[in-house]
């Protein structure tokens, strides 16, 4: 077990000396800036309406209220979980593709530490960065709007969690990639399932909202190729108010059309699979 | 410690997609020895290390390291290795550097603290112990590296190609580092392209061309017994040289003169009375020792650049 520490301890080091980190981190600050601004243009709107119709509104009126501010957070999570998900792969893509490359990975993997422990290590080095990448960015997200229009999200804690969640499996395949491919084409292929997902889950989306059987089946064939989009939308639904009596529509940020909890399950065994993989994969291949 | 040889392999085998790096590597280093695996560039000798510490499985064949399997994973604890290309993180300082592999050698933390100054003071590093290794010239680098390879006070030390990028200084350095290990008992392997280096280290040298063991033998053996032999004599007769023949190699003469290769300096004394008994007067014989370039160029041939 001291391997895997050891390794997780040097990978968390040496990514949190990584540029691609700090451009993420930048952005991820830039976004918490803009958001916070149209936050603030938008509590001034709402002063000045409220100034002219008072504060008397109908319980109909209020819930709609908060169908807007909750859509005001979603927009701003779902910025989030797109920057959570560059970060994911950004961060891990090189680790073993590039070590095995520049030879890092010799020096280490002749050492009585054994090569799962070097993956695992590995793996949960980069999950404490992300963690803290995730808390960051959607809690700081939650926690502005919670600030400036005074709205809190139902189940946040339970939405990180599925973001995190999220992050997680894609790095257990950004890893299984990693072991095989050269780190361009572990990227593409990532990015691109990742696409696949996102295409697949609008047109899922569309699917419900125009009750179309096939489109729904493509949106739910895509949610197997990779659950990224699925959670999402899976935890975007989790923090939203009951739409009862509200038109549904579409929209990215939305939780329309939304899994069922197996997601969950379906995820954390994919994100196992992959991993479990990527550990065979790298025992095998020739260092 | 038990008395079986530090490495022992059997036809060891390695193709990468039916291309042949390592054909036959059949050899037996005993515990103590400084091994020299000498060979042009690509001539399968990193492969072969490779092989020998697992992180490359082998097609074919078997081996084992101080007794066990190659590729046993208790055994790496005792098991030094400075690879050709030594790359680390390049943000550790030298000191955080040992104490992470002594951390992945399993070592204890209290060990690693008192053996990471004193290996850094050995290498000649001791002033830049808390410079990042990023500020490291080549030739630092591969001295941090030699240190990591002795901080687990291994039984068997391999070290590829060890002076590359090195200075004269530096160089002295490893050829010093390698006798101090022999002193202790620690087995070296030594791959080298560098013949000066192996000529004043290695006990034992194995010659690999193409992914074969073309020749192994003790170093003492090879520069003092194989020579040649130059003999003046007062006339070259055909019968005189037939009988040189059966002595050496290479007989070749002109009118007074004839030149040979010997195995031994054993047949010195035989080839002086072969002279007298064939009749001719011996004006002088001069045995001149092949130096290990010679042999080298001699058994690998000389293509290939070195």
């Amino acid at each position: 077990m001291t391997g895997v520490w050891t390794i997780a301890r040097l990978t968390f080091d040496s990514a949190a000396r990584r540029r691609v980190l700090w451009a993420l981190l930048l952005l991820g600050g830039a976004f918490l800036g803009l958001y916070l601004l149209g936050l603030l243009a938008l509590r001034s709107g709402i002063e000045t309406a409220r100034s002219v119709i008072g504060n008397t509104l109908t319980a109909e009126d209020q819930r709609i209220f908060e169908v807007g501010l909750n859509f005001v957070l979603m927009a701003g999570l779902y910025a989030a979980n797109f920057l959570i998900v560059m970060m994911t792969v950004l961060i891990s893509i090189d680790t073993l593709a590039g070590e095995i490359n520049n030879e890092t990975i010799q020096s280490i993997a002749v050492k009585p530490v054994r090569r799962t422990e070097i993956v695992l290590g590995k793996w949960l080095g980069f999950a404490a960065i992300l963690a803290v990448y995730i808390l960051l960015i959607a809690g700081g997200a939650m926690m502005l709007v919670r600030l400036v229009l005074g709205y809190i999200a139902p189940n946040p804690l339970a939405g990180i969690g599925i973001m995190y969640l999220e992050s997680l499996m894609l790095l257990g395949l950004t890893f299984l990639f990693g072991t095989r491919l050269s780190m361009l084409a572990c990227g593409a292929v990532v990015f691109g399932l990742h696409g696949v997902a996102f295409v697949g889950g609008w047109v899922g989306q569309f699917g419900s909202m125009l009750f179309s059987e096939g489109a729904r089946n493509v949106g739910k064939a895509s949610q197997l190729i990779l659950p990224t989009e699925g959670l999402w939308r899976y935890a975007a639904a989790r923090m939203q108010p009951s739409f009862a009596g509200l038109p549904r529509f579409a929209s990215p940020f939305s939780g329309g059309g939304a899994p069922s909890s197996d997601i969950i399950g379906y995820a954390v065994v994919f994100g196992a699979v992959a991993l479990a993989l990527a550990v065979w994969q790298f025992n095998r291949r020739d260092l | 410690m038990s008395t079986s040889p530090t490495i022992e392999t059997s036809h060891l085998r390695k193709e990468y997609n039916r291309k042949v790096a390592v054909a036959d590597l059949t050899l037996s280093v005993a515990r103590g020895e400084v091994f020299g695996f000498l060979g042009p560039n690509g001539a399968g000798k990193t492969t072969s290390i490779k092989m020998l510490l697992g992180l490359v499985a082998p097609t074919n064949g078997e081996g084992r390291l101080l007794g066990k399997p190659i590729g046993d994973h208790a055994i790496r604890a005792r098991v030094g290795f400075l690879p050709e290309n030594f790359r680390f993180h390049d943000w550790l300082t030298a000191d955080e550097f040992l104490r992470v592999h002594g951390r992945l050698y399993g070592m204890r933390e209290a060990d690693c603290r008192q053996r990471a100054p004193e290996l850094l003071e050995r290498v000649g590093l001791a002033e830049h112990a808390r410079k990042q290794l990023r500020a490291y010239s080549k030739g630092m680098k591969q001295r941090v590296g030699l240190a990591m390879a002795m901080l687990n006070r291994p039984e068997v030390v391999f070290l590829d190609e060890p002076t590359s990028g090195l200075d004269p200084v530096g160089r002295r350095m490893v050829r010093d580092v390698i006798r101090e290990l022999r002193e202790q008992g620690t087995t070296v392997f030594l791959n080298s392209h560098l013949l000066s280096e192996v000529e004043v280290t290695c006990d034992r040298v194995a010659f690999v061309k193409n992914g074969v063991v073309v020749k192994m033998a003790s170093l003492r053996s090879l520069v003092d017994g194989t020579a040649t032999v130059d003999l003046r004599v007062d006339k070259v007769t055909p019968e005189l040289l037939e009988a040189l023949k059966q002595m050496g190699s290479d007989v070749r003469a002109d009118a007074d003169r004839i030149n040979l290769s010997i195995d031994s300096d054993e047949t010195l004394p035989a080839i002086a009375q072969l002279v007298v008994e064939q009749g001719r007067s011996l004006y002088a014989m001069t045995p001149q020792h092949v130096s290990l370039e010679d042999l080298f160029l001699q058994i690998v041939g000389t293509e290939g650049s070195l």
